[in-house]
């Protein structure tokens, strides 16, 4: 925690910095006593004592109190850095993908590979991502008519 | 009286039926999923609500969020793992009655308790919300601007971890909140010269990343929950009239302690479970019982997390401050369908807060048969692996988000938000907190800078007005106040050590 912390006190302070230097930049309204950045700059300057305060209780907290830390043994950091990141790149390709791929391809391609790094064997992840991808779309789709992209293969419906 | 009936008629229809049917079951099951809190399920049903009527919208997210927080006592006391945090306080008590082989008292306990939690909360909502909402139609922005000060200290001072870094997170949650142009002089700001950001950062993505793509991403580094093994269950309720006559006082306490802690901004369920329990340990005959399969604590903190479930709505209706992060994604959706939160909700559209009082009501009794129905159901819905939920549950996301806004934006906002969720939650940063800066930004920004304008720059009258003093006074008490105790302690201890 003493690292993390101290990575995490100087990052805050930095963008509270960063956030004071920019709403300083931020136009005034003629006429009137305040404008857009007094509030940016109100949050920015609070900001900067908690980072101190963060920075100099670093380490205060033993390790094993520290809050969310949920990592087995069975993957290295790296490997659970990455495993972890996963879910948001997925949803980034699939954001990239669904123009031209349409919605079907795209949904059933983000269930299969989640299922698939989460332990699911092929033979029902391929079932279950096909089912739950049309049920998606036929709720969202059809029924609350959400316009998703048809791209490559549209439903009948 | 005809406000009573116009009420009645907006809860009759066809659609707010089958909406607190559906939304009912799918919080069942959501809750009894372990790893899916209340809050998720809350926040995956919103894009739903997007499309239905104000009154089944609100009705969807009440049944929803009622159902999850007592579905989440069923893994807790099955297998030790609970189904959301707000059960984690009592899951050792639960389970200690199924090792022993009586798993029934333990849920029928939670069912039996949570349903009258969840009616004397609403109660508690109907007799503390109106009677407030006179009182606060002489509020001014100085008050609003107190008041919104206030609840965000609260949500900082009621973080179980670090508070610098609690009150670090909740200014990150504000600087989320000043993205855009929407505010008062409609200039742009920390868009990055993006078309998207103009509009601000989107309140439902962040917050389904940050409760729904966070969990997904929490699923790829920790073990699966273990398989529950089959059972048949005896009679869930038999027993329970017993109980509620011998703990009494202890159901009446947990009930007026949820309905404290949950009427608390940044305080939910969770905290209102665990402050009962302690209080029911500390004030017991038998504390040496506590932890042995004892229903004591099981039904106070048990009434205590569903009752302040329905208090947790009475800041969020009167002042636009969320009770939990529940009702943080419900204030969302109040303005979404221009049910806006304030006082006058209570006066120009009293027969929608009736129909919500109804509906609390309708989703506590209908607790029981199907709360029934899914303890007995359990053993097949924990089948279900873990891979299957999760992955349909990104899609969700995705489809979710997108539902709302119409903007792939939005899916990368959801995105974004799951690594700053998850990132906060393992470093200690206080979640809740973060959430309501961004839900409260944009209100406590408007009443700062309304009375900055108002009162030509000058700060004193913001401490002019009898209640805009008192709110004042408790806000800087509520920050300075740890700081001074915590100093005065170390000097007294230099003291004596000398």
């Amino acid at each position: 925690m003493l690292n993390a912390d101290r990575i995490g006190g100087l990052l805050l302070s930095g963008l509270g910095i960063a956030c004071i230097a920019a709403s300083i930049q931020l136009p005034r309204i003629p006429g009137q006593p305040v404008g857009p950045a007094v509030f940016p700059i109100v949050v920015g300057v609070a900001l900067c004592p908690c980072a101190v305060l963060i920075l100099l209780s670093a380490g205060a907290v033993p390790e094993e109190e520290m809050i969310g830390d949920d990592l087995p043994a069975q993957y290295s950091p790296a490997m659970a850095a990455l495993r972890l990141l996963l879910p948001p790149v997925i949803l980034v390709l699939y954001v990239l993908a669904i123009e031209p791929l349409g919605f079907l391809i795209a949904g059933f391609s983000v269930i299969m590979a989640t299922a698939v790094l989460l332990g699911g064997r092929m033979i029902y992840a391929v079932p279950l991502a096909a089912v739950m991808t049309v049920a998606i779309h036929s709720v969202f789709g059809t029924l609350l008519r959400v316009p998703l992209p048809d791209g490559l293969l549209a439903l009948p419906w | 009286m005809d406000t009573l009936i116009a009420s009645f008629q907006m809860i009759a229809s066809v659609e707010v039926i089958v909406v607190i049917a559906l939304s009912s079951l799918y919080g069942l099951t959501i809750g009894c999923i372990p790893g899916l809190s209340a809050t998720m399920a809350t926040a995956l049903l919103v894009p739903i609500t997007f499309y239905l009527s104000p009154v089944a919208a609100v009705a969807a997210i009440i049944s929803a969020s009622a159902m999850a927080i007592f579905s989440g006592d069923i893994p807790g006391t099955l297998l030790r793992i609970p189904g959301t945090p707000a059960s984690a306080a009592y899951t050792g008590e639960a389970y200690a009655f199924t090792k022993r082989g009586e798993p029934e008292v333990a849920l029928g306990a939670a069912l039996w308790f949570s349903a009258i939690g969840g009616i004397f909360g609403t109660l508690a909502l109907m007799l503390i919300a109106p009677a407030l909402a006179e009182l606060a139609l002489q509020f001014s922005s100085y008050e609003y601007f107190w008041l919104g000060c206030l609840g965000l200290l609260c949500a900082t001072l009621v973080s179980s971890g670090s508070k610098p870094k609690a009150m670090a997170a909740l200014m990150l949650g504000l600087l989320v909140s000043c993205v855009g142009m929407e505010n008062a002089a409609g200039t742009p700001r920390f868009t990055f010269g993006s078309i998207e950001l103009l509009s601000g950062i989107d309140v439902i993505a962040a917050l389904v990343g940050v409760f729904a793509v966070a969990e997904v991403m929490r699923a790829m580094i920790a073990q699966p929950a273990p398989v529950i093994p089959r059972r048949k269950f005896g009679s869930i309720l038999a027993g329970q009239w017993a109980l509620t006559r011998q703990y009494k006082r202890q159901m009446m306490r947990g009930n007026i302690v949820g309905v404290m802690i949950g009427a608390l901004p940044g305080a939910g369920s969770d905290m209102a479970a665990w402050v009962s329990y302690a209080i029911s340990a500390r004030f017991s005959k038998t504390p040496q019982k506590f932890g042995t399969g004892h229903p004591e604590g099981l039904v106070e903190a048990g009434s205590a997390n569903n009752a302040s479930l329905a208090a947790g709505w009475i800041p969020s209706l009167l002042f636009g401050i969320p009770g939990d992060t529940i009702t943080a994604i419900a204030i969302g959706v109040l303005y979404m369908k221009g049910l806006n939160p304030g006082p006058t909700l209570f006066t120009q559209n009293a027969a929608s807060m009736y129909a919500i009082y109804w509906v609390f009501i309708i989703a506590n009794i209908i607790m029981i048969p199907l709360g029934i129905m899914m303890i007995r159901g359990t053993t097949y819905i924990l089948q279900v692996p873990r891979w299957a939920i999760m992955s349909t549950v990104l899609l969700c996301c995705a489809v979710g988000v997108y539902a709302v806004t119409n903007s792939m934006a939005s899916v990368l906002i959801a995105a974004g938000f799951g690594v700053v969720g998850y990132g906060l939650d393992r470093y200690g940063y206080s979640v809740a907190a973060f959430v309501l800066g961004i839900v409260m930004g944009p209100m406590v920004e408007e009443n700062f800078v309304t009375s900055l304008i108002k009162s030509g720059g000058s700060i004193t009258p913001f401490f002019d007005r009898p209640a805009a003093a008192v709110l004042a006074v408790l806000t800087l008490a509520g920050l300075f106040g740890p700081l001074l105790f915590r100093l005065i302690g170390g000097m007294r201890r230099r003291s004596t050590a000398h």
